[in-house]
């Protein structure tokens, strides 16, 4: 599969580890999961450093993630060489942003990165109903039983015209 | 009078495989294949129904990555060359199993359809399939839509808003430029939607999308009616829901149509069966085994003793499924709009590949459905999204989840362990392009040819397919290779176009490379306001 020519388009390059750029990037994946990614480059950790000097060899690096519609934070602890991290967890339909930092020995927390801000998934119906739209109670009971519950449509049909007698 | 409706949608996409540097090409396979397998019967149903008067209506949404793949006239000869060489492995196959009275008649069904392949494309279509659906699309039974420029992940690619912007506004530019008039709605990639999606498609003039159920489901305010109706968002947009049970009967491994025991047997294929030293010539060259479409046994069971496949068994057995499907349609649609008061529309998507490459009988089952909706039934009529919408039901207004039809709904399968290192190099290019757009935005010649490209290389590493591949297990080299190509050349590009060191000679080669989108405008990328609304929304 692997035809020099191509190869050559590239000439011998690779992707590289880092940009040079300052980041701090996260994308919620799932309801309760965000994934966060980073970099630091040397020049501003060194500058960070400089300022506070024994306590941030001292420290400990963290991510905190948070909510700026409320509620509490949650923060990770990062081992060093670490630039990416799975946050779980968190509460679906939310608005997070994420901080990354350092915490120095005498707990001061010290900002590296900030991240942009996302709206994590929904992950189940909503109570605000509008009036214009009422519910229909074969939706919101027999149909989404329908739908749990695996029936076909055939199948349901014939077991709820039974309930329905039932009722 | 019919009571409801069904909107049947084909979503057709292969990621931008064009290998001229190889003689041989597992991936361009992949192409050619579907084109055998699906995209040509299936274009022979429609248009066969067409002609036999079937008032049948279907939405199918043609990726821009496959649309340029049927443009391509290097793919085009390669084709002729690929089922020259698989006719001439049928003549071989009906003389090897000639006098057999299970095989040999199979070897001739073979031979038959590759014939028919082969008269199709080269000669009914003169090797041109975008003007073969657009003359479908004339009908007004089928309806065109587009999907994003390469079927990129658009909410794992937020992050710049511009990018998402260009993906989903080259498509309507490609999409109106080859079918004749804009796209009515698009296919968003693997059903991935993110808040704020709905402002560009609205921007785009697009009028719907779909979602899997549970974005409709999650919607808020609590949508009235479920996926038996399609919300309006924010922005404007309608958002069809798709339909779970029509998604299970399809789909699904254990209970779908497609894994019936009569059916043909995927796997097991004479590329595998047969001697090297006959089947060689029709596999890789270095001796690798491989599908050849020389599949002569049916599912049978879960074992490995496969039995001999009986084509007239299958046919029996399809035309039962094409009526249970419409048999539970007439329920279902009967029993949603008796509670509604209003027609409910059902919404069943899938993957056009599935129809006639993974379940060979898909395309006659869909025909034999068309027919029998048609003929037997009248408590349902098939309609496309736009006609629907066309209806003029009001419609109730709601912010949807976001959500995908991946595993467990969300953006996990392209976003774990296997392709997260992926996104920042994305983000990062994303940046950059965006920024080269602003610092030069009337660029001209070999510097404007520059940054055509970056924007070409940009695309192509954003397909969803490259993190798929690295999540799915299988051909995750070339995937990652893929990925990692195209942002190995647009970092270098960028690189020279800033130094002011443009290496001529290298970007003619890359153009010659990855040669989609021929009139890509870089000005695409550019800082836009349009996106401001998008960015203050998201």
């Amino acid at each position: 599969m692997q035809a020099p020519d191509r190869l050559d388009l590239n000439a011998g390059c690779s992707l590289p580890a880092a940009y040079g750029v300052d980041r701090l990037v996260i994308l919620a994946r799932d309801p309760h999961t965000l994934f966060a990614y980073w970099e630091i480059t040397p020049l501003h950790e060194q500058n960070l450093k400089s300022l506070y000097p024994g306590r941030w060899e001292a420290g400990k690096t963290v991510l905190i993630v948070f909510s700026p519609e409320g509620g509490s934070k949650k923060n990770a602890e990062i081992p060093p060489g670490t630039d990416n991290w799975y946050f779980h967890g968190l509460d679906a339909d939310r608005l997070y942003r994420a901080e990354l930092g350092r915490i120095l020995s005498d707990g001061t927390f010290v900002s590296l990165a900030v991240s942009n801000t996302v709206r994590t998934p929904r992950d189940s119906l909503s109570a605000v109903i509008d009036p214009r739209w009422r519910m229909f109670a074969f939706w919101q009971h027999r149909y989404w039983r329908r739908i749990v519950g695996g029936y076909s449509s055939a199948e349901f049909t014939s077991l709820d015209s039974g309930l329905q007698k039932e009722d | 009078m019919s009571k409801g409706y069904l909107a049947l949608i084909l979503h057709a996409h292969l990621p931008y495989v064009r290998h001229p540097e190889y003689t041989y090409s597992l991936e361009e396979k992949w192409y050619f294949e579907a084109l055998t397998e699906a995209y040509l019967p299936l274009l022979s149903v429609f248009y066969r129904l067409h002609e036999d008067g079937i008032p049948f209506r279907l939405t199918i949404s043609i990726s821009p990555t496959l649309a340029a793949m049927w443009q391509d006239a290097y793919l085009q000869e390669k084709y002729h060359a690929y089922l020259t060489r698989l006719l001439d492995l049928a003549d071989r196959e009906v003389i090897r199993t000639a006098g057999d009275a299970v095989f040999a008649p199979l070897a001739r069904m073979y031979r038959f359809r590759l014939q028919q392949a082969y008269y199709d494309y080269f000669e009914r279509y003169q090797g041109d399939l975008v003007a073969a659906f657009r003359s479908l699309a004339e009908t007004k039974k089928v309806e065109l839509i587009t999907s994003a420029a390469t079927h990129a992940y658009l909410p794992l690619l937020y992050t710049q808003p511009e990018a998402v912007y260009a993906q989903l506004s080259l498509a309507v530019e490609q999409h109106t430029e080859l079918f004749g008039s804009p796209p009515r709605g698009i296919w968003l990639p693997e059903c991935a939607y993110d808040y704020g999606l709905d402002e560009v498609l609205a921007e785009l003039g697009i009028n719907y999308f779909f979602l899997d159920a549970h974005g409709i489901y999650y919607a808020v305010p609590r949508p009235a009616y479920g996926t038996f109706s399609p919300l309006v968002t924010p922005a404007g947009v309608a958002a069809f829901g798709r339909d779970e049970e029509t998604s299970k009967q399809v789909w699904s491994k254990t209970e779908g149509y497609p894994g019936d025991f009569t059916y043909r047997d995927f796997y097991r294929d004479i590329g595998y069966d047969l001697p090297l030293d006959y089947i060689g010539p029709y596999i890789h060259p270095d001796g690798i085994r491989v599908h050849t479409g020389f599949k002569y046994y049916r599912i049978t069971g879960k074992t490995d003793r496969k039995e001999p496949y009986d084509p007239e068994a299958a046919q029996k057995k399809l035309a039962e499924h094409a009526g249970n499907f419409m048999f539970n349609r007439e329920r279902q649609i009967e029993y949603a709009a008796e509670h509604m008061g209003r027609p409910p529309i059902v919404v069943a998507p899938y993957d056009a590949e599935l129809f006639g490459h993974w379940w060979y009988e898909g395309p006659a089952w869909l025909e034999d459905f068309f027919r029998k909706a048609h003929c037997d039934q009248d408590i349902f009529a098939t309609i496309t999204p736009g006609e629907y919408l066309e209806l003029g039901l009001p419609l109730q207004e709601a912010q949807p989840s976001a959500s995908s039809w991946g595993n467990h709904g969300y953006h996990e399968m392209w976003l774990n362990r296997s392709n997260d290192w992926l996104y920042r190099h994305l983000h990062m290019a994303a940046e950059r392009m965006i920024r080269a757009a602003g610092d030069f935005p009337d660029a001209r010649g070999l510097r404007r040819d520059a940054l055509n490209q970056l924007g070409r290389e940009l695309l192509l590493a954003q397909a969803s397919d490259w993190p798929f591949i690295m999540a799915a297990g299988t051909m995750v080299d070339y995937a990652r290779q893929r990925a990692g190509d195209h942002l190995i050349r647009f970092n270098r590009l960028l690189e020279q176009l800033y130094r002011n060191q443009l290496d001529e000679a290298w970007l003619r080669k890359l153009e010659a490379a990855d040669n989609i989108f021929p009139r890509l405008d870089y000005r695409l990328f550019a800082p836009h306001r349009r996106t401001e609304k998008v960015r203050q929304s998201f």
